[in-house]
Parts: structure tokens; C-alpha cells; sequence
């Protein structure tokens, strides 16, 4: 047998953790509990006592020390995501979401170096009537950068926008309601266009966390054009995924 | 050995890498959230409509066809949604040879469509199978007796506008159509209805409006009018003078009743009352108004609420209106006042308007006030909407002889003139309009006649007389 030890280290974005090199063992999950892995060694020195709970004996090494990761995402209630604001659709002025504080996802994690939070769309143009009539992805002057509402001419668009503690308040926004009294967006509201399945980064962490918030804000405008009647939906898809 | 042992410890550390890697496997977790936004919008009804500010750029698809006979491909005309301008898709030529037969005699008229129609007008569009030379005929009636529409060429696609219709009216057309050898074929009766206009009628005004006086509160009692389409009453308050407006002051009362006791009141202060009669539509009456003072001891006099008369000489422009200058119409007549009188029948509405030019911009209310059984029932003109007259619908009372008065006041509720008349209502119809001279002549008339039938006796007796002495 041949075996070598290894340091750990660990920086802000990530951590190599201590393993062996013997003559067997691995890490891939060979146990489906949710959340959770049961990674083993073969052949190392043992360390520590043996228990057995449940009628299992097991035969404790260095890697009981490790705790497993997870990660969790609770999705808002979607009637919280509801573009109803004012009631009515009128030409030129624009609609958000019906709760000023926005559907809410939250992230749980014990990932000792955070996670992201990423959003898409199941394709794009989401935001469609049945597939004959859809509202554009918002378009923003910089592609890719959030900016102040500000829909095309001529056009009927759909777009988000996020705050919340791990969202960056540069890019997204210091505005921490998705519209004022007035149901009009506050300036200090960036939004962007969702880009059918490719991700977006909206929030992320360099440490764990037992839950936070992120809002997702929505808005929709038709511009000098009427859309057509009828009910609109669209799917969005939120990916929590550790560091 | 040596040498054996590294290359050995080098290939185990490189076999269990690719199967041990040593860096973290990120964890993730992902949910779906549906996202809903209903638009209620007239675009998308297949219905153009330019009054709801609907084009071909706000709307495009109710509006990409215009109608104009030309096929815009480049505007997304095609076909399927502007078969007006667009042709048809030219069918694939079939390869099979048919021996010529006979040629189809007659014309065949299909893909007829009839389209915007509107108030006054609507488009009929058809086409034939071969070129044709055709007529419409149309007419309220299946006989066709208004308009016979006829082309100046042979065409395969038609269309025609017909116009100056009455609206929400029945109309019934056929086509004719002749190819250049001379046969011809027409199409089953067709139909269609005009549009319906908006009511913009306000129903008649309550009647018998009074108020009653009590300990702190006053009785309110009146009659509904008759009109089909009345929906309720709105009685606003106030104690300034009567409201103009239906939200001129405080609505105390909003509902399809004939009574209402309004309480809580002070006692020695005088309320105006109007109450606006309205319809399913939003149409409101001119108002009719009443007024009482609250008190412990009822009156033993009801209140006058008939404005004082001017104490001073009206500007030009009021001091010429008289009597004959306002409109009463009942039943699409107009009633001429003779001596001052105006008859009309009991049961159907009576509408009184000024027209807006013969009054100054200083004016602002007028009023008009008949008297009954030591009563005083009085109604606001209020000016239009189109702002061409001063108008008020009144549902007459039971026949007879009431005195009128109609009070012109000023914004300052200051009377500017008042002009007095008579209503004679009568339980029967008048059959037509009467004729002005012979009603303002009637007696003298009356007095010529006379004179000539008795010049006539007269002449006979004399002749008869004579004739025995010439004998």
C-alpha cells in the first residue's frame, strides 16, 4: 500500500479537502438520503472508535469528521409573481409583479464557500399567449446589463429584475421594493431581458448560509402597440448551486 | 527495484485520480416558477377599430388590411387575412389532360363577405369564377327598392361600399353578375343589420318632487319616469343652492326608490335638493329641484322655492328671450306657444331646451317651474353635451292648466328674468303639428267666415225679394 497525505487548502472561492490515496475507497455517492453522501476509505488506519447504530458496525476513519453539503431552493407561491399591477394592460405604461416585495426564492446552504443563483427561461420570448402571440425579452441597451426600465418602441416586452442581501446592488440596483406607491418603477430598479435556457447570475455567496432571500421582480410594457388579449405565461427556473 | 516501485506508486496515483478526484463536487438545486399576465385589450378581436385608437401599427392583426384594393405583401397582407385585396394562391396546374367539354355557362359568384359595417354604411366584397360584370341590389325590404350598384368593367374580385344607412336597420341585397357572353347569375337574398348607435338619451326627470319639513330631517317623495331604460335616482344635497351637477354636493340618496327621509339636518337652515334621474347607460337628467327648511313646528306655509323675481334690468342678451325662443318638443313635434300657452298631452315626454348661442357665458342656471294644486314642481335646463342647448325632459302630469315659469339666473344665483306662460295638458293626441297662422288667427277667422255666410244670406234674400216686382 501506498500512501500519501495531503494538507487541505481552502481559498474564498474554493477548498481542496483532505483525502487519501490507498488501495480503494471514493467519494461518489453511494447513498441517495437527500442531501446528503456517504463517501468511504478502504485500507486506512483506523481512527477514532467504532459505533454501531442499527445494527451497522462501521469501522470509523479520518472521513467521519466530514459533514455532507447541501444545498436547498425554496420557489416563491406564484401568485406572488402574478404581473398585475396596475389592473389594467393600458398602452404606455408599464405592469410588475402584484407584491411590492417580489416572489421570493431562498437559499439554504452549508457550502462553506456560498453558492449562486442563476435564472432562464424555458425558451426565449417567454412571456407568450398560447404560442401565437408572445411579449420580447426585454432589451437592454447593454446587452447583458441590467439598466432603468425602459421598453422599445413599438414593441411589447417582458423583463426581472432582483434585490435582496447576496444581490449585487451595482448591477441590479439599490431599490429594495419592485415598485413604489404608484405601482411605477423606482429608478433605482435595473432590469434585464431573460435569455431563453442560458443562466443568468443574479445572487451569490462566498460563504454558507441557513436562508437567504432574493426577490425577482417582473415587468411588462406594451409600447405604442396594443398586445393581443389573452393570458400570457412563462416559466422561469431558478438554479441554486454551491461554490 | 527502485525504479519499479516510483513507475508503480506513479500509476496507482494517476489510476485513482481519474477515479478519485481530488476537488469538491458542487451540489445544486433548482425549482420552476410559472409567471402569468392577462392582457384585456380589444386587439386580437379580428374587429379594426380606429375609435379605440387601433391601426396597423397599434393593432396589426385586426388591422393589417385596409381595404384598398391593393395587395401589400410588403405589409403582411396576404390572402388568408386580406382576401379583399389579395387574390387567391394560384392552384397547381394538374398534369392530367381533360378533354375540353363543354364550357361552364354561367358565371359562379363566391367568397362573398360583408365587412365593416358601421352605422351608415358596411362593404360587400365577392368574387367570380371567371370575369363578370355586376349589379347589387339592395333595400330595406327583400324588393330592393333603394339602390341598384352597377360595375363598368368585367372583374374576377368585387367590392362595393353601400352608404347613407340608417343605423341598427335591416338591409337586404342580391348580386348579378354577367360574363361577356351574356349569362348571368345571381345570389340568394342576403342580409345584414347596421349598427346600433349609443344611447346618449337621458330619461324624463322625476315628478312631483317635494319636500316635506320635519324635527331635523325632510321628507323627500317623488314619481319615477316612465322611460324603459331608468335605473335609479341620485338626489345630491346642499345648502348653498341647488346642485347644477350630479356631483355638485352631497349625494344623500342613490337608488330606484320613490321616497327617502334625509336626517341628521339642522333645523332653521334651508336645503336645496336636486335629484338626477339616470339610465343603464350613464345618461343623466337635467334635474328636478326642491328645497325645505327643517323645523320643530312643520310651516304652516310650504317654503317658496321659486327664485325672486330680477330687481334690475337684465343684460340685452336675456332681455330678449321670451317665451316663443325656447324649443318644447313632444314626439318629434314642436309645440308652438300661442298667448302664451303651450298644449301638449299628458302621457309622453315633453323636452324644453334654449339654444346655447342665445345666452350669454354669464349665465347659469335656468330653471322651469310648474305650479300645481298650490304647488311648485320646478327642473333645471342643463346644458348638453354636445353644448348646443339648454335642455330638460319633463314627464307632463295629469291633464289640465298649469302655470309656467321659467327663471333665468345668473352664476351669482342672482334672477336675471323670469317669463311666465301656461301648460294645458290634454288627455288626447294632437294629430298634427299645428299650423302657426291659423292658430294665432283662429277667431278672426272664425269672424270672416261668419261675415261671408251672412253676406251670402243676405245677397239671396235681396235677389228673392227682387224677382217678384221684375215679374
Amino acid at each position: 500500500m501506498i500512501s500519501f497525505s495531503v494538507l487541505a487548502m481552502a481559498s474564498n472561492n474554493y477548498r481542496i479537502r483532505p483525502d487519501s490515496i490507498n488501495v480503494g475507497g471514493s467519494d461518489v455517492q453511494v447513498s441517495t438520503l437527500s442531501g446528503y453522501k456517504m463517501i468511504d476509505t478502504i485500507g486506512e488506519v483506523g481512527a477514532g472508535g467504532s459505533f454501531s447504530p442499527s445494527g451497522y458496525k462501521l469501522k470509523a476513519g479520518y472521513r467521519q469528521i466530514e459533514e455532507a453539503i447541501y444545498i436547498s431552493l425554496t420557489v416563491p407561491d406564484e401568485g406572488d409573481l402574478v404581473i398585475d399591477q396596475p389592473n389594467n394592460m393600458e398602452i404606455n405604461v408599464h405592469k410588475v409583479t402584484n407584491t411590492a416585495t417580489g416572489g421570493v426564492w431562498r437559499v439554504q446552504t452549508n457550502a462553506p464557500a456560498g453558492y449562486t443563483l442563476s435564472f432562464s427561461a424555458g425558451q426565449t420570448n417567454c412571456l407568450r399567449k398560447d404560442g401565437s402571440a408572445y411579449f420580447t425579452d426585454y432589451t437592454e441597451a447593454l446587452t447583458g446589463t441590467p439598466e432603468a426600465w425602459s421598453a422599445d418602441s413599438s414593441s411589447y416586452q417582458f423583463g426581472f429584475s432582483a434585490f435582496g442581501n447576496d444581490v449585487n446592488t451595482g448591477t441590479w440596483g439599490s431599490g429594495t421594493v419592485c415598485y413604489d406607491a404608484g405601482t411605477t418603477i423606482p429608478t433605482n430598479k435595473y432590469y434585464l431581458g431573460l435569455k431563453g435556457t442560458e443562466n443568468i447570475l443574479v445572487a451569490s455567496s462566498g460563504e454558507s448560509t441557513a436562508g437567504t432571500n432574493t426577490a425577482l421582480c417582473l415587468a411588462a410594457e406594451q409600447k405604442d402597440v396594443f398586445a393581443p388579449n389573452g393570458s400570457y405565461s412563462c416559466q422561469i427556473t431558478g438554479t441554486a448551486i454551491t461554490q | 527495484m527502485k525504479c519499479f516501485q516510483k513507475y508503480t506508486a506513479i500509476i496507482v496515483l494517476l489510476v485513482l485520480l481519474l477515479n478519485n478526484p481530488i476537488f469538491v463536487r458542487a451540489v445544486s438545486d433548482q425549482g420552476e416558477v410559472d409567471v402569468s399576465l392577462d392582457v384585456i385589450s380589444h386587439c386580437g378581436n379580428g374587429i379594426c377599430e380606429p375609435e379605440l385608437g387601433e391601426d396597423r401599427i397599434t393593432c396589426w392583426i385586426d388591422c393589417v388590411c385596409n381595404y384598398d384594393g391593393i395587395c401589400e405583401l410588403e405589409s403582411g397582407e396576404t390572402y388568408e387575412n386580406c382576401p379583399s385585396d389579395c387574390p387567391p394562391p394560384v392552384p397547381p396546374v394538374s398534369p392530367v389532360l381533360v378533354k375540353p367539354g363543354p364550357a361552364t355557362i354561367f358565371p359562379i359568384i363566391f367568397n362573398l363577405l360583408i365587412s365593416r359595417i358601421m352605422l351608415n354604411s358596411a362593404d360587400i366584397y365577392w368574387e367570380t369564377n371567371k370575369p363578370a360584370l355586376c349589379q347589387v341590389f339592395w333595400g330595406r325590404t327583400p324588393e330592393y327598392k333603394e339602390e341598384a350598384i352597377s360595375e363598368a368593367a368585367f372583374y374576377l374580385k368585387h367590392s362595393t361600399r353601400i352608404t347613407e344607412l340608417l343605423p341598427a336597420t335591416n338591409y337586404y341585397f342580391k348580386i348579378i353578375c354577367q360574363d361577356p357572353s351574356g349569362n348571368e347569375t345571381e345570389t340568394v337574398d342576403q342580409r345584414f343589420t347596421t349598427l346600433t348607435p349609443p344611447d346618449i338619451t337621458p330619461p324624463a326627470n322625476i315628478s312631483d318632487f317635494e319636500a316635506t319639513p320635519e324635527d331635523s330631517q325632510i321628507v323627500l317623495s317623488w314619481k319615477n319616469p316612465p322611460d324603459p331604460d331608468f335605473k335609479a335616482v341620485k338626489i345630491v344635497r346642499s345648502e348653498d343652492f341647488y346642485p347644477l351637477e350630479p356631483w355638485d354636493g352631497t349625494v344623500v340618496y342613490d337608488n330606484a326608490g320613490t321616497s327617502f327621509v334625509d336626517t341628521g339636518l339642522v333645523n332653521g337652515v334651508r336645503y336645496y335638493y336636486t335629484a338626477f334621474a339616470y339610465d343603464k347607460a350613464g345618461n343623466y337628467a337635467s334635474g328636478a329641484i326642491t328645497s325645505a327648511i327643517p323645523s320643530v313646528v312643520p310651516p304652516v306655509i310650504p317654503p317658496i322655492i321659486l327664485p325672486p323675481p330680477p330687481i334690475e334690468p337684465p343684460p340685452p342678451e336675456i332681455e330678449k328671450i321670451t317665451l316663443e325662443e325656447f324649443e318644447f318638443i313632444q314626439q318629434g313635434r314642436r309645440l308652438i306657444p300661442i298667448d302664451g300657452k303651450i298644449e301638449l298631452k299628458t302621457e309622453l315626454p315633453l323636452s324644453a331646451s334654449l339654444a346655447y348661442e342665445k345666452v350669454p357665458e354669464v349665465l347659469k342656471t335656468i330653471m322651469v317651474t310648474l305650479e300645481r294644486d298650490n304647488k311648485l314642481f320646478s327642473f333645471l335646463l342643463r346644458i348638453n353635451k354636445e353644448k348646443t342647448a339648454y335642455e330638460a325632459i319633463i314627464q307632463p302630469p295629469q291633464p289640465g292648466v298649469y302655470p309656467l315659469t321659467i327663471s333665468i339666473l345668473d352664476y351669482k344665483n342672482q334672477t336675471l328674468k323670469q317669463i311666465y306662460g301656461q301648460m294645458e295638458i290634454l288627455g288626447e293626441m294632437l294629430l298634427e303639428e299645428p299650423i302657426f297662422w291659423l292658430e294665432k288667427y283662429r277667431t278672426y277667422i272664425y269672424i270672416l267666415l261668419a261675415l261671408i255666410i251672412l253676406g251670402g244670406i243676405l245677397s239671396l234674400y235681396k235677389k228673392k225679394i227682387a224677382k217678384p216686382r221684375e215679374t
